[in-house]
């Protein structure tokens, strides 16, 4: 299935990788999140559920098995831990 | 730039009476009878009001308070009222202008009428020669108000977005009946000593706080929101029918719909993404500049990328490349059609979208302003989210009791700021999104409003678009001539003279306006430039004699400059921006270390220097060339040390000796013409440096007594700068 990885919160100017069982999938630079929707950007890799979803940046990482949902959401909180877990359902705007 | 300040008086002014000026009728029968501003703008002789008082037949539904119906009718004035009910006073809150005389003030009182926040706030407008720019704003943020027969007195203390010591403020505002026309309202600065500083009266302009231009455009297969009736559906307020204007008209602003709607043709299932709107935008919105104005777009569209399975996009502020905010969209693929539900969405969305476009964030999101601030999720606004709403203390939550008690309107401390907030803060294209605090950057960035100097100022960064943190960097300033006159030589345009100054918006969050290490002090030197000429000069900007490497941190840097024409008009440039890069390995931090030392700094500054007080940036310098070859800078290292061994150097002695380093030629060759060949490609040396570099080490040949050699390198910078299209002005100086 195609896994969205929603890019969200404390993204600025960043370079962020996103690989999938240790391959990389996307990457990108200028990352930065656009507060009006709290999104930077939405990668959208091959992923089945079950895989090892990781993302980079800065010298962060953060991992994760994919599940059934087709969604994942990254953040950075203010204290700039990175955070991933479900995405929020609902409209954004 | 900010030597007069328009809060002070003129030393020696005598300062009028301002309970004389206040009475409204003494306040009006002096307009246009003061004399002595014209001078000095920050005198505390009156500024004469424009006449621009209205007759009672010109009264606007803008000049009264809203009803709760949403209708708009005279404070007290309801169709049933008895004849004998005296005359109503009209509100004293709303907008007011000074004359455009030196500085002009738009003043905005905010003491009654529709929920008033009991504040003042203004900004400044400065007039020189032929160009109007933006000085400052202020605001009062609490006030004591008194209220006699006769006037409305409003005293308070206000923040200020430059350094004054006049930072009382007292406004004092006539009261008319409502159809008389509106008085003008007197301000009047003061120590909180008492010191009496400027007066301004200012004649009553609109009851909006601001007007914002608002240019629609909508994609082919939808319908764009007109209004809803917000009784419609439960709802917490009264029941009303807003559109976008009515919705904007009831927090204070006036937003016009300058019309022309225009239908943007897409495929259809046509997906849109920021880089398409922001496209989209410059392509349809006429009003569009690249500058601060209160003009915005919104399209009407149907569908985002960033709409996925479980979560639909339904609107956005895009405009987050170069000056922020000027445009946002809302997307109508799950809220279309005309149910109330559905209308109501339009509304929010609409509404909501504009607030980010004001530099509003959402209540949840208000911890990632700059500077933070904490978040409101229990705020009843349209900031926030429905499904996000959350009052606390265990009361219900979310979108059910959210739309229950949304009165539909922006909560106070959002009010506030889309009424008083600072002028680069809220305006369109101002401050970038999310940097909404009080800063004192607004007047080192100020707009021109208008400008017909006939000169046009470019500034950009020379060469590399995104340097690696350490490597020089070098600004093109460029002049062009629009109109026959005279202006200073190109030389003197160099920052270093006076006549340009530089300011740069850093990361870190302040301003420095750019004060060069090395000062030249000279006499306008002028020459008559021909409609169409260019005047272009490379400046090494990033070291400064106040706070040293101005670059010093990866990121994104604001820069704006300023010529001072001879004619007394003020030049504003573009805003450059510059991205800084962080190093990425051991040996490109090693290198930025070299090159972020202070000496370093002030040894680029003088183009190399023997100076033992400098060897430890001269050794940088080497050391960047000799083990760091392949970084961005080295070229930079070539150039600096070529043209110091191109020179002389004389070093007095501590017993006052003088010894005397000769030219090395050799040495110099190997440098800058290394420097030359390894910028003729794409990268290294920006052109203007390398004509600078060429021109230089023929002028060492030439003052050695190598004539030919001089001559063919001149010959050969030449050719190369007329095949890359220089300017004549910049050909015509490597002539011998």
């Amino acid at each position: 299935m195609q896994l969205a990885v929603e890019l969200g919160e404390g993204f600025v100017d960043d370079e962020v990788t996103v690989l999938v069982d240790g391959r990389e999938e996307w990457h990108r630079t200028g990352v930065t999140t656009n507060y009006s929707v709290g999104i930077a950007e939405i990668a959208r890799v091959p992923a089945e559920p079950g895989a090892l979803v990781e993302v980079r940046v800065r010298d962060l990482t953060s991992r994760r098995e994919v599940g059934e949902d087709p969604r994942l959401r990254v953040d950075i909180d203010v204290s700039g831990g990175l955070a991933m877990g479900d995405a929020p359902h609902g409209d954004v705007f | 730039m900010t030597s007069i300040e328009p809060n002070a008086a003129i030393p020696g002014s005598a300062s009028a009476d301002l309970e004389m000026r206040s009475a409204g009728v003494d306040a009006q029968s002096a307009l246009g009878t003061q004399t002595g501003r014209e001078g000095d703008p920050s005198g505390p002789a009156l500024a004469t009001a424009a006449d621009t008082d209205r007759s009672p037949s010109d009264l606007t539904t803008e000049d009264f308070p809203r009803q709760p119906d949403g209708t708009a009718q005279p404070e007290g004035f309801a169709p049933a009222a008895p004849p004998v009910t005296p005359i109503p006073f009209r509100v004293a809150s709303g907008r007011y202008r000074s004359q455009a005389v030196g500085f002009q003030l738009e003043l905005r009182v905010d003491v009654d009428g529709r929920r008033p926040l009991h504040k003042l706030s203004g900004d400044y407008f400065r007039l020189t020669g032929a160009t109007v720019s933006y000085f400052g704003s202020w605001t009062v943020d609490a006030v004591t108000v008194t209220t006699t027969p006769t006037h409305v007195k409003i005293v308070g203390t206000a923040r200020t977005t430059w350094s004054t010591t006049f930072t009382v403020a007292t406004v004092t505002v006539p009261r008319t009946r409502v159809f008389q026309p509106a008085a003008p309202a007197t301000l009047r600065w003061s120590t909180p000593s008492g010191a009496i500083g400027a007066t301004y009266v200012c004649a009553w302009e609109a009851g909006a706080f601001r007007t914002v231009e608002l240019e629609q455009d909508c994609e082919s297969a939808v319908t764009p929101f007109a209004s809803y009736n917000t009784g419609s559906l439960p709802s917490g307020g009264p029941a009303r029918d807003l559109g976008i204007g009515t919705a904007y008209a009831e927090a204070g602003l006036q937003v016009v719909d300058t019309g022309g709607t225009s239908t943007i043709s897409t495929p259809s299932n046509h997906v849109w993404n920021n880089a398409s709107l922001h496209h989209a935008m410059e392509a349809h919105f006429s009003r569009r500049q690249e500058r601060p104005q209160f003009k915005v777009w919104l399209l009407h569209a149907m569908r985002h990328e960033f709409t996925t399975a479980t979560s639909t996009l339904l609107g956005i502020m895009f405009d987050q490349q170069g000056l922020h905010r000027q445009g946002c969209a809302t997307f109508y693929e799950r809220i279309a059609g005309d149910s109330p539900i559905n209308q109501r969405h339009q509304l929010h969305t609409n509404v909501h979208e504009l607030g980010h476009c004001f530099n509003l964030y959402h209540s949840f999101h208000k911890n990632r302003v700059e500077p933070p601030m904490p978040n409101r999720p229990g705020s009843l606004s349209w900031m926030n989210y429905p499904r996000m709403y959350d009052p606390g203390n265990g009361s219900p939550a979310g979108e059910g009791p959210f739309w229950a008690a949304f009165p539909f309107q922006f909560d106070d401390l959002e009010l506030a700021h889309l009424r008083h907030g600072f002028r680069n803060n809220v305006i369109m294209g101002g401050n970038p999104f999310g940097t909404g605090a009080a800063s004192d950057a607004g007047e080192e960035f100020a707009e021109l409003l208008s400008d017909t100097s006939g000169l046009r100022l470019r500034i950009g960064q020379a060469a590399d678009d995104r340097p690696l943190l350490g490597t020089p960097v070098v600004l093109e300033i460029d002049l062009t001539v629009e109109r026959s006159q005279e202006v200073n030589t190109r030389e003197q345009l160099h920052p270093k003279y006076g006549f340009v100054q530089v300011a740069v918006s850093r990361p870190r969050g302040d301003v420095v306006v750019h004060e060069p290490p090395v000062r030249h002090c000279a006499t306008p030197d002028l020459v008559a430039c021909a409609s169409g000429e260019r005047l272009p000069i490379s400046a090494y900007i990033g070291y400064d004699a106040t706070v040293g490497h101005l670059f010093e941190d990866p990121g994104t840097y604001r820069v704006r400059a300023v010529y001072a024409s001879p004619n007394g008009s003020l030049v504003l440039s573009n805003t450059a921006t510059i991205r800084v890069g962080a190093p990425r390995s051991a040996q490109e931090d090693a290198a930025a270390e070299l090159l972020l030392n202070d000496r370093t700094g002030m040894a680029i500054t003088l183009h190399g220097t023997d100076s033992p007080y400098l060897v430890q940036g001269t050794s940088a310098l080497q050391t960047i060339l000799a083990e760091h070859g392949d970084h961005p800078a080295a070229v930079y290292a070539q150039v600096v040390l070529g043209m110091n061994a191109a020179r002389s150097f004389t070093t007095v002695e501590p017993d006052g000796s003088v010894h005397v380093r000769e030219p090395d030629l050799g040495r110099a060759d190997d440098l800058l013409q290394n420097a030359i060949r390894a910028s003729r490609g794409d990268g290294g040396l920006d052109d203007l440096t390398v004509y600078q570099a060429g021109a230089y080490l023929a002028e060492a040949h030439a003052r050695a007594g190598d004539t030919d050699g001089a001559h063919q390198l001149r010959s050969e910078i030449r050719q190369l700068a007329q095949s890359k299209g220089a300017p004549e002005s910049v050909v015509h100086s490597l002539d011998e």
